[in-house]
């Protein structure tokens, strides 16, 4: 039996290294692109020394792509492949109607990479940025996202959300034997990597504001609990599990608490835990569902879906418990909001005649707008420079993940080729 | 960062052993056998089996339909004869938000349970968890499999 144990153990062991490694990715397809692109060739880098694992320009190529704010050059098209400055010619790029031009070159000593790069205004003639990156080749894809975070900070004046991660949880569907991961990743769907596996549901995946915790719903031992975990280290601690629902953490602004949904005193109510000595405090009481709770920036207010009123709608209540306050009238079906970190607007499920999408409203003036034209879509997770929204949709029936654009003008899609995926979380 | 790496796959592999122990006491339990002896949980799950043990509801709607109040009386005269646990699984359909469903499944888990201790059968012998839309009868997109999803089950 103990051999046995050890067998399996050591069969687990390397199935469990196999399957983290090679958890498939999720591949992005952009749909959808800004009317007016900013439109840049990136030349691939030269690399002098050992050779990289990854096409770092090809990566920024793509990072700056699915913002959907640039068009690429291809590189096909390119007259010339400059990766330094005095072999650029400013008329060839001119001819090919790029407005910049991304060059670079890199040299490997050691496992050091040093990568530099130079961002050209064509027009201008003018060098806008050069930069030298020293790090461990280790980190190759994360170099990348670096680069795009600061070209895309310097062209569009907003800054990157590149070099962030995702969580998201994978299910395969197979009713008889299903399997639930938490799957961790960067932005670009890469380096996908599996944290925790589990034949009941993973819920709710959420950031710490700092990014080294997370917290989740897990039904491991067969109902809910909400856990957090340390990312680094893989340590965890089970924060409730008290008798009925244990759901939707979420971090305040500080780091200091988390607020979250327990039924324990009869009915899905919302409270708010001090992380320090797990104390906690009751914020609603109504004998209606109130869930899905998120804060406002400030830290002194949440928003949360209630059907006080009879249907689902979104409310606002400050944490010196005055009544709470409508604010979503459009609708039947308002739920799971969040707010832009500039407190301007929140994105949100907005259901009508049984459809289902993201949408964003204005908190000043109330004007909704709807995003997408999906109709499952659900779990909205905003990107940490409120650029994008990541939501989960089904598209012929699989369960896909999908960005919109506040102003919905840019579309992508990050299927899995191999799982339902749901759930998204950004990373601040 | 290999020393993390390799951290968290052992800790990944803890984690499966977790779900793997927990799987195999979830297939040992059967329905409602908890704590009882084999002969009465058997006698047990073959009258259950005579009853209906699935609850319908409407669209975003938690309370009882009629036919379900006709089918719990059945259940709570038959409950009252025995004493064994019973658990009770709340599920809502795909639309709409996940965490709104995961409460939506609790408040039909409850009614179900409210009703039962109207009926007589005392509340500590009643566990209840909602799975919200996790846990679909059926994978479909259309009204007739969410009208199957839309349940509570008791066990």
């Amino acid at each position: 039996m103990i051999f046995l144990n050890f067998f399996k153990i050591s069969i687990l062991i390397l199935m469990l290294s196999l399957s983290s490694l090679c958890h498939s990715n999720l591949i992005i397809e952009v749909t959808s692109f800004v009317k007016n692109p900013i439109k840049i060739a990136v030349v691939p880098f030269e690399n002098s020394g050992k050779n990289l694992k990854y096409d770092i320009a090809a990566i920024v190529a793509s990072d700056l792509s699915r913002s959907g704010q640039f068009e690429i050059l291809k590189t096909e098209d390119m007259f010339s492949l400059p990766n330094r400055e005095e072999e650029v010619y400013f008329r060839d790029w001119r001819a090919l109607g790029v407005d910049y031009l991304l060059i670079g070159n890199s040299t490997v000593n050691n496992d050091k990479l040093q990568q530099h790069y130079i961002l050209f205004d064509v027009y201008a003639e003018k060098k806008l940025l050069s930069k030298k990156i020293n790090q461990n080749i280790l980190f190759e894809r994360k170099i990348a996202h670096k680069i795009s975070d600061t070209v895309y900070e310097k062209l569009t004046g907003v800054p990157g959300a590149f070099s962030s991660s995702l969580l998201y949880v994978s299910h395969r569907l197979n009713a008889n034997n299903p399997l639930y991961r938490l799957i961790l990743s960067d932005s670009d769907g890469a380096n996908a990597i599996e944290i925790l596996r589990s034949s009941e549901p993973i819920l709710s995946p959420t950031w710490s504001p700092d990014g080294k915790d997370i917290a989740y719903v897990s039904f491991e031992t067969k109902r809910p609990a909400i856990y957090k975990q340390r990312i680094s280290s893989g340590k965890r601690k089970k924060i409730t599990n008290f008798k009925g629902l244990n759901s939707s953490p979420v971090w305040s602004p500080n780091g200091k608490k988390i607020a979250m949904v327990l039924s324990k005193d009869g009915n899905p109510e919302i409270y708010i835990m001090t992380l320090r000595n797990g104390k906690l405090e009751r914020i609603t009481n109504n004998l209606s569902i109130d869930t899905e709770p998120s804060w406002l920036p400030d830290g002194k207010s949440l928003i949360f879906t209630s059907d006080r009123g009879g249907r689902p709608q979104i409310y606002q209540v400050n944490l010196n418990k005055s009544q709470p306050k409508r604010l979503t009238f459009k609708g039947d079906y308002n739920a799971k909001g969040s707010v832009t970190k500039d407190g301007k607007g929140m994105v949100m499920i907005h259901g009508d005649e049984s459809k289902y999408h993201i949408a964003w409203q204005d908190l000043k003036t109330g004007e909704l707008k709807i995003l997408t034209n999906t109709s499952l879509d659900e779990s909205p997770s905003l990107a940490p420079n409120d650029s994008m929204v990541l939501y989960a949709t089904k598209i012929k029936g699989k369960g896909v993940l999908a960005g919109v654009s506040l102003d919905g003008g840019v579309k992508f899609l990050l299927p899995s080729p191999t799982s339902d995926v749901r759930e998204p979380a950004w990373s601040p | 960062m290999i020393k993390k790496i390799a951290l968290m796959f052992i800790f990944s592999y803890f984690l499966s052993a977790c779900s793997s122990i927990s799987n195999l006491s979830g297939s040992n339990s059967g329905a409602v056998s908890s704590g009882s002896g084999d002969a009465i949980s058997v006698d047990v799950t073959g009258n259950l089996k005579d009853l209906d043990n699935v609850f319908y509801f409407d669209f975003d709607q938690y309370d009882l339909t009629l036919k379900s109040r006709d089918a719990l009386d059945a259940q709570a005269s038959y409950l009252r004869n025995n004493s064994s646990k019973i658990r009770l699984e709340g599920h809502a359909d795909e639309r709409g938000s996940r965490e709104y469903n995961l409460a939506l499944g609790e408040s039909r888990a409850k009614a179900v349970a409210d009703y039962l201790v109207i009926k007589g059968i005392s509340r500590s012998r009643i566990d209840l968890v909602s799975y919200g839309e996790e846990r679909p009868v059926s994978l479909d997109s259309n009204e007739s499999a969410y009208k199957l999803n839309r349940r509570v089950e008791l066990k």
